[in-house]
């Protein structure tokens, strides 16, 4: 595909410090890989290329600090944002509660800009927000996905979900994957076996593990 | 400075704006930035800035100076002349209200900024005279020509007054909020007022509905209105809900809500336009669960708009939703959700609610949809309706309502057409089978499967309120739709008609029948249930299981195709889920020792549709299946006879499985250990043990046998790769066994003594195979099911041994190596080696004490240096290993022992770390409880002095673990409350003094405001006052 037919999006990043921001952009093969929380100073741009069905689509990703102390330009960063990422930490009440604070001032920016809402760390098995309490982006229109930076977990639906808006709502879906650093943590593979269909109680009869997980 | 500096310093500001926000990563992007927050701190740029705003109109420069003014309002705005104060923000306001030529027509971001600014100054003007302030504002509401940027200016109060960013006092922000809180009736009075006027000049009665109800309270206004709203007057309206939804957010609903509000959110709902914002209102006051004064009637009016808006959106056959905004739809879908989860329960039994006619036009409302997701958050409401039932009946244990049998019977059967193609072929057809996804419980299934799981889920639950009924409205599916497809299918093998693999018609049949039995598969507990009364029937469908199983055995249908497979996969779980009505069945005839023969046939027969798929011509999931259903066969059913019934597969298992695949023999080889170690209850158990004992170990030797022979053959470690197979086949299918061996002590025992000769003899592939990762951490894995399942059989001298193996083998400079950050296999190893060190401390009592010196020596000298500073993958087990020698063992640990292991916590808790930061807090927490850890570390003075809570005070201050300040600030309560004198008198105060980024007048003021009370509420409130106000004064000191 020819360069000059890619679509060049700015996505705004934001959520409280620490809740995975980071990490999350650079899952993503394009950004040096980051193993350590270091805090974001101001703001850190990434490019992330995605390649659907409508061509190229590359997402200059704005990180922006979560901590007030090292925010810099703090909603000078948003300016001519065209979409947004909300990021919680769904093991952290407070960061989920602060959500609507980052989405007014989103929105004091960027009005009416498609905006995704996402619970990180959904492979952490104390999970404080449950699915049934993130009710936030129904009220306001946003999308919802959980996702793991840690075990790539619906990384690229966000971005999916964006696309499809930016591009007037039509089905985009991706012709080639993303390439992701290796995940960190298999999400629970005793979970995986669990057949669905059955009744509770039968399920709760013990089976061996399957242990096909190859190393 | 003169005019021409100021315009080239304007035109260079700029020039780098604009490139800025046009550039991406890059290290001029990241030194523009510096460049620009260098800019905003210097101490002229205030002054600058005023220049620009009048004499610019680049969008970027003006957007830079305000963010300049807002930092100055923040920082100090107390400090500069109160002339200036009022000239800054008459500027600011001369633009806001467009008074200023030069800004005519500004972006709508810009004017945001203004609004948010202005807001922001109002924090001081507002303290001073509160109504005097808010009376400029609504003047500005009030006057046609400034209407819209008062209703903004409103709303940016709310968002500014209320703020949780450190930018100004606790004390000051509580205030603010309680002042507000006291004019709020004043806001929402002008707000509501400017409503009712929109309403009144653009909007006109349309029609009035029939009376469909006659409500016993309220007047509900049920009118439906056109508005002709111009694209200002659309706007300002816009804005005014914005404004208002900003205000619900916070505000005490309970005494604010008046009814003159709710008249007018009402009336906009009524509109055939624009009544999207309105909903959205609605939705908000509707999540917060609220109960305000006089709820009854707050209740019956919202039912009465729902009521009455459904039944305008049903009516036409239906046709009349498309004349509704899609997102109105789905706003209205939301309404009726929160309405039904939050307050249905308060009206539910309530006689002036005509709760069925309400289900009647939801029930309507559902299946008018159109598209998937819509329908979908339909049936999540009826769930939540039936979870309610449910609880409601239980907990009270009565039966569900009769009033709504028939209609929700009816509801059940619409349902299951949804997900049957020859109902719904074109829905069904349209939702993506393809793509496979994790849904909530990491279980991968497609969009089509979720969907068709979600409402068997529901037509579940209506099963499980009525039982009798349903079922036997359910009933002929089976019987008709599934018994037919078989029918047909055997006329057409016995006549040896093709199955087309392209047939449509017949794939969809062929769906349709999984998704039945699927459906019939998660009924079956209700069989138990109530076996007597639905034995029949039950027995039916289990008979007719049975007899598709063995044809399709029989006939190998899995050869025409995918459809087929996942067909008889089906089958074989929906037998499984029969596994508790056969133990019930089995034990039923017990009682009846004449249906002895009928009971035993049944078993015989399943034996023989089971056995014939541990074949490798057999698709391996099919396989799978079939194993995990003689295990729930044997160890749920527990039939009486099935172990002389199973007596020459046992006999010949060795044979029937050794062409299958590792991963199918580890589900098989388990069932039929647990057949052999598994007697049926209520029988003479010695009798029964004599004659299974001898049937173990020769099952249990063809297994390990193999394992006893390659290590006697001399040249085994010469040629250890090409054994390696066959040992890992043989460890994960002794793992699987030991795994599910029963909680018999007999049976533990037996399976022991059939294993013992080789587990010495797995110890010593350790070492062979030290250079072979995967074989290691195969054999950990091993020995830690062994050590969970058999601790008291392999005892404490084999335990201790196999321990000393692998910290010795674990321990030598490879440990650098194998901890590497790349090296996952090596980090899997270490982490298994950690969980099994953990499971032996955590169980082995005053056994672990001769382990306990070289554990915690293996663990603080050898692991710990590794990855002390860096984010190694094995730190969370790491940490649970500690945890757990000071949890289990902190007696018998030497003093130098439990202070590296606390200095190793406190290192993390001063890391970045935030996941392995809130672990290790809940670990500290869990050892308080336990061990009342914090005040053993207060009578370690000498050593920590007050550095635990000094560090935890630092990481507040910080905000690096933000996303825990909850969780930390409870852990300094337990602290402080250790010794309460101490932390007022002595703390404090020496912490505050080390501290340079604020003057003594602020540390003297953040002591004086920390409290000396000791009750929690007021610790927590007085330590989130100290964090917010000492990095509001470190904000304003830079």
């Amino acid at each position: 595909m020819a360069e000059s037919e890619q679509v060049q999006v700015k996505l705004v990043l934001v959520g409280d410090g620490g809740v995975g921001k980071t990490t999350f952009v650079k899952r993503h093969l394009n950004g040096e890989f980051e193993s350590r929380y270091i805090p974001t100073l101001g703001v850190s741009v990434q490019p992330l290329s995605f390649y659907t069905n409508f061509g190229k689509i590359v997402f200059n990703v704005w990180d922006t600090a979560g901590q007030e102390k090292f925010g810099g330009l703090r909603d000078g960063y948003y300016i001519q944002g065209q979409c947004a990422i909300i990021m919680f930490d769904v093991t952290s009440r407070m960061s989920y509660k602060h959500v609507p604070n980052w989405y007014s001032d989103l929105e004091r920016v960027c009005e009416n800009i498609p905006i995704v809402l996402c619970g990180n760390k959904v492979d952490i098995k104390d999970r404080k927000v449950k699915p049934s309490q993130i009710n936030f982006h129904r009220r306001y229109n946003l999308s919802y996905y959980d996702v793991s930076a840690k075990s790539n977990y619906n990384f690229e639906k966000p971005f999916i979900w964006l696309a499809s808006k930016l591009l007037g709502n039509k089905s985009v879906h991706l012709v080639q994957q993303p390439t992701l650093k290796p995940a960190e943590v298999p999400l629970d593979a005793g979970l995986m076996q669990q057949y669905e269909t059955e009744v509770q109680t039968a399920a709760a009869v013990p089976l061996p593990p399957d242990d096909n997980e190859d190393l | 400075m003169n005019n021409n500096d100021m315009d080239f310093k304007a035109k260079e500001l700029q020039r780098l704006l604009e490139q800025f926000y046009q550039g991406g990563d890059s290290p001029k992007h990241k030194e523009i930035d510096t460049v620009l927050n260098n800019y905003k701190a210097q101490s002229d740029s205030y002054e600058h800035v005023k220049y620009y705003l009048t004499h610019c109109d680049n969008q970027f420069i003006i957007w830079f100076s305000l963010s300049v003014i807002e930092d100055k309002v923040n920082k100090s705005w107390n400090n500069i002349p109160q002339q200036d104060q009022v000239n800054t923000k008459n500027l600011l306001l001369d633009i806001y209200l467009n008074k200023s030529q030069k800004h005519k027509s500004l972006p709508t971001f810009i004017v945001s900024k203004l609004g948010q600014v202005i807001a922001d100054i109002g924090r001081y003007e507002f303290e001073k005279n509160p109504q005097g302030y808010l009376q400029d504002i609504t003047n500005l509401v009030r006057n046609p020509i400034t209407s819209i940027r008062g209703v903004n200016l409103l709303q940016c109060i709310s968002e500014s007054f209320t703020t949780n960013k450190k930018v100004i006092t606790q004390q000051k922000k509580n205030q603010l909020k309680k002042l507000l809180t006291l004019h709020t009736p004043i806001i929402i009075g002008v707000l509501s007022e400017t409503l009712n006027q929109l309403f009144d000049q653009n909007a006109e009665k349309k029609f009035k509905n029939a009376n469909l109800l006659a409500f016993q309270v309220g007047s509900p206004d049920t009118n439906t209105y056109t508005g002709s709203f111009s694209a200002e007057t659309k706007i300002i309206t816009k804005a005014v809900f914005d404004a208002l939804l900003s205000y619900f957010s916070w505000m005490p609903l309970n005494d604010l809500l008046t009814p003159s509000l709710i008249d007018i959110l009402f009336k906009y709902l009524r509109l055939d336009k624009n009544s999207v914002p309105a909903l959205e209102c609605l939705n908000e006051l509707l999540s917060k669960n609220l109960v305000p004064k006089g709820f009854e009637e707050f209740l019956i009016r919202i039912f009465h708009q729902i009521y009455s808006l459904l039944t305008d959106i049903t009516s036409n056959n239906g046709q009349q939703i498309n004349q509704y905004n899609p997102d109105f739809i789905s706003k209205f879908t939301q309404f009726i959700q929160l309405f039904v989860t939050n307050h249905l329960k308060r009206v539910e039994t309530n006689p002036n609610f005509p709760i069925s006619d309400f289900l009647a036009l939801l029930f309507q409302y559902s299946f008018i949809q159109t598209d998937v997701e819509s329908f979908l958050l339909c049936i999540d409401i009826w769930s939540t309706f039936f979870d309610y039932l449910i609880t409601r009946c239980q907990e009270n244990g009565i039966p569900a309502p009769t009033k709504y049998t028939d209609g929700l019977l009816v509801f059940q059967s619409e349902l299951i057409k949804r997900i049957l193609y020859s109902f719904s072929r074109n829905t069904l057809s349209d939702i993506d089978d393809e793509s496979e996804e994790l849904n909530e419980v990491n279980i991968s299934e497609t969009p089509l499967e979720s969907y068709i799981k979600k409402c068997i889920e529901v037509v579940a639950k209506v099963t499980e309120l009525y039982p009798e009924k349903s079922l036997e409205n359910l009933y002929p599916l089976f019987t008709q739709n599934v018994t037919s497809f078989f029918c047909k299918a055997e006329e057409n093998i016995k006549h040896g008609l093709f199955m087309d693999q392209n047939d449509v018609q017949l794939q969809h049949l062929i769906k349709d029948t999984t998704t039945i039995l699927q459906l019939f598969g998660r009924l079956a507990d209700q069989f138990v249930n109530s076996f007597a009364q639905t034995f029949n029937p039950a027995n039916f469908i289990f008979q007719k299981l049975l007899d598709m199983c063995s044809f399709s055995t029989s006939q190998n249908t899995f050869k025409n195709g995918s459809d087929w497979e996942k067909l008889q996969i089906q089958l074989l779980n929906t037998i499984r889920s029969f596994s508790y009505w056969l133990s019930e069945y089995g034990n039923q005839v017990r009682a009846v020792v004449a249906q002895q023969p009928d009971f035993d046939n049944n078993i015989s027969k399943l034996i023989t549709i089971i056995v014939p798929l541990f074949e490798r011509s057999v698709p391996e999931e099919i396989s799978i299946a079939s194993g995990k259903l003689l295990m729930s066969l044997v160890v749920i059913a527990k039939p009486l006879n099935l172990f002389t019934q199973m007596d020459s597969i046992i006999g010949n298992i060795h044979s029937i499985v050794n062409q299958l695949p590792t991963n199918v023999q580890t589900i098989i080889y388990p069932a039929i250990s647990c057949t052999i170690l598994m007697p049926p209850s209520n029988v003479n158990l010695s009798q029964q043990w004599d004659q299974r004992r001898p049937k173990y170990s020769p099952f249990i030797k063809g297994i390990t046998s193999s394992l006893i022979e390659i290590q006697q053959i001399p040249s085994f470690c010469e040629n250890r790769e090409y054994y390696k197979d066959q040992v890992l086949r043989v460890l994960k299918i002794m793992k699987a066994i030991i795994k599910s061996v029963p909680e018999a002590t007999m049976a533990r025992g037996i399976l022991h003594d059939g294993i013992q000769d080789t587990l010495l003899i797995i110890l010593s592939l350790f070492r062979i195979y030290i250079n072979y990762p995967v074989v290691l951490i195969t054999i950990l894995d091993f020995f830690f099911s062994l050590f969970e399942t058999l601790k008291t059989q392999v005892g404490v001298v084999f335990t201790q041994q196999t321990i000393t193996t692998f910290l010795e083998v674990l321990g030598t400079e490879d440990l650098t190596q194998l901890l590497t950050g790349s090296n996952e296999t090596g980090i899997s190893i270490v982490n298994k080696l950690l969980e099994i060190l953990t499971f032996v401390v955590q169980t082995s009592g005053h056994n672990f004490e001769s382990l306990l010196n070289s554990t915690v020596e293996y663990a603080m000298e050898k692991i710990y240096p590794i990855i002390a500073n860096n984010t190694s993958q094995v730190k969370p087990s790491f940490f649970i290993l500690l945890y757990s020698i000071l949890d289990c063992h902190w007696k018998n640990c030497q003093p130098v022992q439990i202070n590296k292991i606390l200095s190793a916590f406190q290192t993390t808790f001063q890391q970045n770390d935030v996941n392995l930061f809130k672990q290790n807090l809940e670990l500290f927490e869990k050892l308080n409880t336990k061990l009342k850890l914090y005040d053993k570390i207060a009578q370690m003075e000498p050593v920590f002095g007050c550095s635990f809570i000094s560090m935890f005070f630092d990481v507040l201050i910080s905000n690096t673990q933000s996303v825990h300040t909850d969780d930390i600030i409870v852990t300094i309560y337990k602290f402080a409350s250790t010794n309460f004198d101490k932390f007022f008198n002595e703390f404090l105060h020496t912490f505050l003094i080390q501290k340079n980024q604020i003057t003594n007048e602020q540390k003297q003021l953040l002591r004086s405001n920390f409290s000396n009370d000791k009750d929690q509420p007021t610790f927590v409130s007085n330590v989130t006052q100290l964090i917010n106000d000492f990095s509001y004064f470190t904000f304003i000191n830079s």
